[in-house]
């Protein structure tokens, strides 16, 4: 189980857990950078969120955010229970999952057998997946295998722009397309561009983007980072957040809580 | 008394207003003080301020690295005053920039006040920009009024920012200087500081040194203006940088006599 955070929480008893996959069948889109930028917003709304990283045995999430981050093999029954079978235990409502590269489609269906949907459809969690796009046609036809499992829950298209690449702008008709076919409502995220100097130094830095902006170490103590690289990564992970606001992550996530 | 210091931020959104005879007189103020200020020129493509202060960065504001050569070290706990000259093409970017960093309290946190030194030119816009500049940032604003740029038409008196700013405590007026005199201080070779000590009757340069070259060819009459144009100048600089210095329970920068 992967430990908590000590922050106070949204959680309660009338709270349906929450499932949010961070995924793509393609490597290098930005899922994990996708999924630190949602810890940081939960944890900034207050709300206790666990994490776990099936980039077994590294864990390139678990580097930023070690203290809520587990690494797990989803392929394995052993974890799938370790995430599965405590979401109702735990007082943790949010769980993301950051999946390996090129194993969304994979993880899904090993979800499938395991009765995870039948679940969500039956109201038990709530369920969102987080499919981060690469710029290629090839991540349009992921749209049409994942989409399926997304039909009782949530469904938030990331685009992440963090190669300034241009998405399907050479044919927009083709994007509308696949969407149009769903006949069902999509989120859209649009991940900014991060100035590479600040992506770097955070990368170095190894803490999660909030700290670097706070000019916090791993140790949660005063650190010296460039004031305009922090000025950076605030700008755009408030960018961020402010998407995951508008697209309503924060009360979907906690539907609930305030009754309990 | 604390150990603060400012950053003197000379901007205008317009070219041709004097903010690098503006940023100038501030960094001679300060030397003559006897402190050394740290510079900044910001006009990486047309390089003016640095110029006559080869000791001044010159920063890119287009590149990550400039933007942290000049960002990173305004806010750094220091006794000495900061100067920075900020080209009219950086404007935008640079309060960008100062809002997305949160300069500001970064600056204060270290002991720093920025003390932003804007320019207009007498039109509605730059009284309404420099309003919004005030109001958006929580630190010290300085007014300056720049003589040469003629007079404040009659329209401009119809602007509530116009007079919201002439009302501003902090103000410095700059009186104007003739046309022959203001090339003549254009001169890269011409150093405000050295001219004024230098230029008093019967200066003798300390054995072993020559007199600095801006003396050796300017005419009397024309060292006579410009003397007669530096010294209520910098008695303005000196009494605007004293009150935000009282201000800011800074200690007074305390110039020789010039």
């Amino acid at each position: 189980m992967a430990k908590e955070t000590k922050r106070s929480g949204s959680s309660g008893g009338k709270q349906k857990p929450a499932v949010i996959i961070v995924g793509a069948d393609k490597g290098g889109v930005g899922k994990t950078t996708v999924a630190r930028t949602m810890l940081d917003y939960f944890a900034a709304k207050n709300v206790l969120t666990r994490a776990f990283d099936t980039e077994s045995p590294r864990g390139t999430l678990k580097r930023f955010h070690p203290r809520v981050t587990e690494v797990v093999d989803l392929t394995q029954v052993a974890d799938q229970m370790k995430v599965l079978d405590t979401l109702h235990t735990s007082e943790v409502k949010v769980s993301i999952i950051d999946v390996r590269a090129g194993l969304l489609s994979r993880t899904l269906k090993d979800m499938t057998d395991v009765g995870f949907f039948d679940a969500v459809e039956n109201r038990e969690f709530k369920f969102a997946l987080f499919h981060v796009l690469g710029p290629s046609v090839a991540s349009l036809s992921e749209i049409e295998d994942v989409m399926p499992f997304t039909e009782n829950g949530e469904y938030f298209v990331v685009k992440n722009h963090i190669n300034e690449t241009n998405f399907f702008e050479w044919d927009q008709d083709t994007y509308d397309r696949y969407f149009k076919r769903s006949r069902r409502a999509t989120h859209e995220i649009s991940v900014p561009k991060l100035n590479e100097m600040a992506y770097e130094q955070v990368e170095i830095a190894g803490v999660p983007f909030v700290s670097f902006a706070q000019n916090k170490n791993d140790k949660n103590q005063k650190a010296d980072y460039s004031l305009v690289l922090r000025g950076y990564v605030r700008t755009w992970e408030k960018a961020i957040h402010e998407q995951f606001d508008n697209a309503g992550l924060m009360d979907w996530a906690t539907e609930g809580a305030q009754a309990s | 008394m604390s150990g603060k210091s400012l950053a003197i931020l000379v901007v205008s959104p317009h070219e041709r207003s004097g903010t690098t005879l503006i940023a100038r007189l501030f960094a001679d103020f300060f030397r003559i003080a006897g402190q050394a200020p740290l510079l900044f020129d910001t006009d990486a493509q047309r390089p003016k301020f640095s110029k006559y202060f080869p000791d001044a960065t010159l920063v890119d504001l287009g590149t990550t690295k400039g933007r942290m050569s000049l960002f990173d070290t305004l806010p750094v706990r220091t006794l000495q005053p900061k100067v920075v000259d900020v080209t009219h093409r950086a404007y935008s970017d640079f309060f960008t920039l100062v809002r997305d960093i949160d300069l500001i309290a970064e600056a204060r946190s270290n002991n720093v006040e920025p003390v932003i030194v804007y320019v207009p030119h007498y039109v509605a816009d730059d009284f309404e920009r420099g309003f919004r500049l005030r109001a958006y940032f929580d630190c010290e604003f300085m007014l300056a009024e720049n003589a040469y740029l003629g007079p404040a038409p009659e329209e401009l008196h119809r602007v509530n920012a116009y007079w919201a700013l002439k009302a501003h405590p902090v103000r410095l007026q700059l009186p104007a200087l003739d046309p022959m005199a203001i090339s003549l201080l254009e001169d890269e070779r011409v150093s405000i500081s050295e001219f004024l000590l230098t230029s008093v009757p019967g200066y003798q340069p300390p054995p072993g040194e020559r007199p600095p070259l801006p003396l050796a060819y300017l005419s009397f009459d024309a060292r006579s203006k410009i003397r007669n144009w530096l010294k209520p100048t910098l008695r303005e600089v000196q009494r605007a940088v004293h009150l935000v210095q009282t201000r800011q329970e800074t200690p007074v920068s305390e110039p020789q006599p010039f």
